[in-house]
């Protein structure tokens, strides 16, 4: 069949568009509807990953949502006011959109649009509709009163058999001389406002290889300190999991990177850090511990048996009370002078002028992070080649912790080096990072319920904890014999190849 | 896909009314329907305000798939367009008794529209010819508009004497009361006794209605103007009762 698209223009004024009409309606009849004006939300979460996606939660009226996708519209409802999660809304394909996008952040009002519609029903003597017009006047955000029209677009559409009714409006149209524009979708309705639009996270530090050391760390460290505070705000409101979790994971690299690249810095300014750090940190390992159980509901549930279920429940119930408790605490902690004072002297010890008297202090960061690398790569080895199926727990561990700071260093100066290499070395390290993660969790899971334990009466619950660490202890115990083949596949020739292209160091394979 | 054709032998039974709010609420429903309107006199394009177009339409009406889909036009409502009633469609008998195989011939028409509808309702004219016939089997459900009176219970009678001899599918046939006066006592007695003999019948029944005589004067269905009628509502219900049919077929 053959279809015309719709045609729009961007107008210069309403004038402009009354003379269109009055050339129309020579030849037409026409019908005006106006629909008053619409204010909409528009909703995102912290990030703006929708938004950045090219997709538009919309709100409109009360329960009412909409998902505008390149795809086309989903339906949206909830009975929930924001903030809002994925979960909220009823099952379809919208939710389910929203959920592969933002699966644990809330989403909330980040804008409002003001427009009005005009709608006009071109009309042949049959007062039929042979083609429909759209005028979308846009409003700028200010009060009534001092509301002014910031975008003015008219979109023509053809009604299938009208062909030649269509090409008739639109010669009337084009005599206004407009510029043919698409009608605004919902971020350029933002920009046109003027709203801030949240920038996608910036993942670089904007080092160079020959900058030296100090700095470097001083610049990273201050960097990672600012992103993760940007997270308080919604800590402090609880809005969902990830604030605490992104604040977390700020100041765990700050820490990692005065730990890793010590040299770099005056003993007496490291050690200073590094306490500032761990007394940030330390308080919010609790919250998180607790936030996580949660999360991990259905996967419990999955682990025991049916009739475990309303035990299990309970036991949820009783980590909710204990999670809400932990974050009360948190939050007056966050609130304390002492927290405050501590950020400030963090802030202002990481925008100190260089001292450059730590050994490493005034190297250039490239060689600095080669060093680091290699040496770190080669401890990994070491151990990763000693581990047989006797090797105590403790050594396994160690083992994670080695890979981790392998992927931290990569992470932080990623920047300096060819993309594809560190991707392809991140890869190989995260298969075996995987493991020895599932290996971890499930001991200190298992850890976590034994804490429960010691404290519960209710023989209930006590039955269901008992099954769950069972089960766990089975699962890691799985884990556990996995971890010599992943050592063995991350060993691998190309993994070395990697590594010595990247830090220009020679090392034995395996 | 599924095709529904409205259909009565006898003329002035409700068959065009049927036709233009069945399609009216599947659209609203959300199905993407079509409404094709076989009549010649054209009476459903004229409550959609539908004109043919000009372009000439012969004897290969029924060959070139491309020319049927060239009559469509778009309603003014979403969801719904329209082929609209064209003298040519006199011509439909003869074309048929032309071609080979015509009963089988609008269903394969029919069956290329699939991409872009899910339900084709087919008015038909008052008759029985190869039209009809083509029609039959093309159509999922026959759907019946019978006035309960002694005259339409005979017709009716007829059509079943016809699909049994020339071997149709009776049980696709859909009959309603259409034009119930509640207060006469013959069409109560009627619906009852034919009720009782052909199970087929729909529960709901289309009064005899003003609201839906001024249909010709609105140019549109009933639920544009007397969106609160009792015969609006009737439609509504009839519809609904033959979409679950429907979507059994």
């Amino acid at each position: 069949m053959k279809r015309f698209e719709p045609r729009a223009w961007e107008l210069t004024s309403r004038t402009a568009f009354d003379q269109v009409l009055t050339k129309i309606q020579k030849r037409f009849a026409v019908r005006h509807q106006f629909n008053k004006v619409k204010k909409v939300v528009v909703l995102d979460n912290f990030d703006w990953t929708l938004f950045h996606s090219g997709q538009y939660l919309i709100n409109s009226s009360p329960k009412e949502f909409c998902l505008q996708t390149p795809e086309g519209e989903f339906s949206l409802k909830t009975n929930k006011k924001p903030p809002l999660f994925w979960s909220d809304f009823e099952v379809g394909e919208g939710s389910n959109r929203i959920k592969k996008l933002s699966p644990l952040r809330a989403l909330q009002p980040i804008a409002t649009v003001r427009f009005g519609v005009h709608h006009y029903q071109i009309l042949n003597d049959d007062e039929k509709i042979v083609v429909r017009l759209k005028l979308v006047q846009h409003y700028s955000a200010e009060t009534q009163l001092s509301r002014k029209i910031i975008g003015l677009h008219l979109e023509a559409s053809s009604l299938l058999g009208y062909e030649k009714e269509f090409k008739q409006v639109v010669q009337s149209i084009k005599l206004g001389e407009f510029n043919p524009s698409e009608l605004p979708n919902v971020s350029q309705m933002l920009v046109a406002q003027g709203v801030k639009i949240k920038p996608i996270k910036n993942k670089l530090f904007g080092l160079t290889s020959t900058m030296r050391a100090e700095m470097a760390v001083s610049k990273m460290g201050l960097q990672l300190v600012e992103e993760a505070l940007e997270h308080q705000p919604g800590l402090l409101d609880d809005i969902d999991t990830e604030f605490l979790h992104q604040y977390r994971v700020g100041f765990r690299k700050a820490r990692s990177l005065v730990s890793l690249l010590k040299k770099s810095l005056s003993p007496e300014k490291q050690a200073h850090l590094k306490e500032l750090l761990v007394s940030v940190f330390a308080p919010t390992n609790q919250l998180r511990d607790l936030d996580v159980f949660l999360l991990d509901k259905d996967f419990y549930q999955g682990l025991l048996p049916a009739n475990y279920k309303s035990d299990i429940n309970s036991l949820f119930k009783r980590i909710q009370t204990k999670r809400e408790q932990a974050f009360k605490r948190l939050k007056k902690k966050l609130q304390s002078q002492a927290y405050r004072k501590n950020i400030d002297t963090l802030i202002v010890l990481l925008e100190a002028e260089p001292e450059f008297i730590g050994d490493n202090a005034s190297m250039p960061v490239l060689k600095l992070a080669q060093r680091k690398i290699a040496s770190r790569y080669k401890k990994v080895c070491t151990i990763g080649a000693s581990i047989h199926p006797a090797t105590p727990d403790a050594e396994v561990h160690e083992l994670r912790i080695e890979c981790k700071k392998i992927r931290y260093l990569l992470e932080f100066f990623a920047e300096l080096f060819p993309k594809d290499t560190v991707t392809k070395l991140t890869k190989q390290l995260k298969a075996l990072q995987n493991v020895l993660g599932r290996f971890n969790d499930y001991s200190v899971q298992q850890e976590f319920l034994q804490q429960l334990a010691d404290r519960e009466k209710a023989q209930g619950i006590l039955g269901a904890i008992n099954a769950l660490v069972g089960v766990l202890h089975q699962k890691q115990l799985e884990a556990r014999s996995q971890v010599e083949d992943a050592f063995v596949q991350f060993s691998h020739p190309a993994t070395v190849r990697s590594i010595r292209s990247l830090t220009n160091k020679k090392f034995k394979g395996r | 896909m599924r095709v529904i054709s409205c259909y009565s032998m006898k003329g002035g039974v409700g068959k065009t009314a049927t036709s233009v709010n069945l399609a009216y609420w599947a659209a609203q429903t959300g199905i993407r329907t079509l409404l094709i309107d076989l009549d010649p006199q054209g009476a459903s394009s004229f409550y959609y305000r539908v004109r043919p177009s000009k372009k000439k339409l012969g004897n290969r009406f029924f060959k070139a798939y491309e020319e049927f889909v060239g009559q469509i036009k778009a309603s003014d409502f979403a969801n719904l367009d329209i082929i609209p009633a064209h003298m040519g469609f006199r011509n439909f008998d003869i074309a048929l008794s032309l071609v080979s195989k015509r009963k089988n011939r609008l269903r394969k028409v029919l069956k290329g529209l699939k991409k872009y509808y899910t339900l084709v309702i087919l008015d038909c004219p008052p008759s029985i010819s190869h039209l009809s016939e083509a029609v039959f089997t093309a159509s999922d459900l026959v759907v019946v508009p019978v006035i309960p009176t002694t005259l339409s219970e005979r017709t009716f009678e007829q059509l079943e004497t016809f699909f049994n001899r020339y071997d149709y599918d009776w049980n696709r046939v859909v009959p309603f009361f259409s034009m119930v006066e509640a207060k006469k006592a013959l069409h109560k007695s009627t619906m009852g006794s034919m009720r009782e003999r052909h199970q087929q019948f729909l529960e709901t029944v289309i009064p005899y209605s003003v609201d839906i005589e001024s249909m010709g004067e609105h140019r549109s269905p009933v639920d544009l103007y007397a969106h609160k009628r009792p015969a609006n509502k009737a439609y509504y219900r009839l519809w609904k009762e033959i979409f679950a049919r429907v979507r059994k077929t």
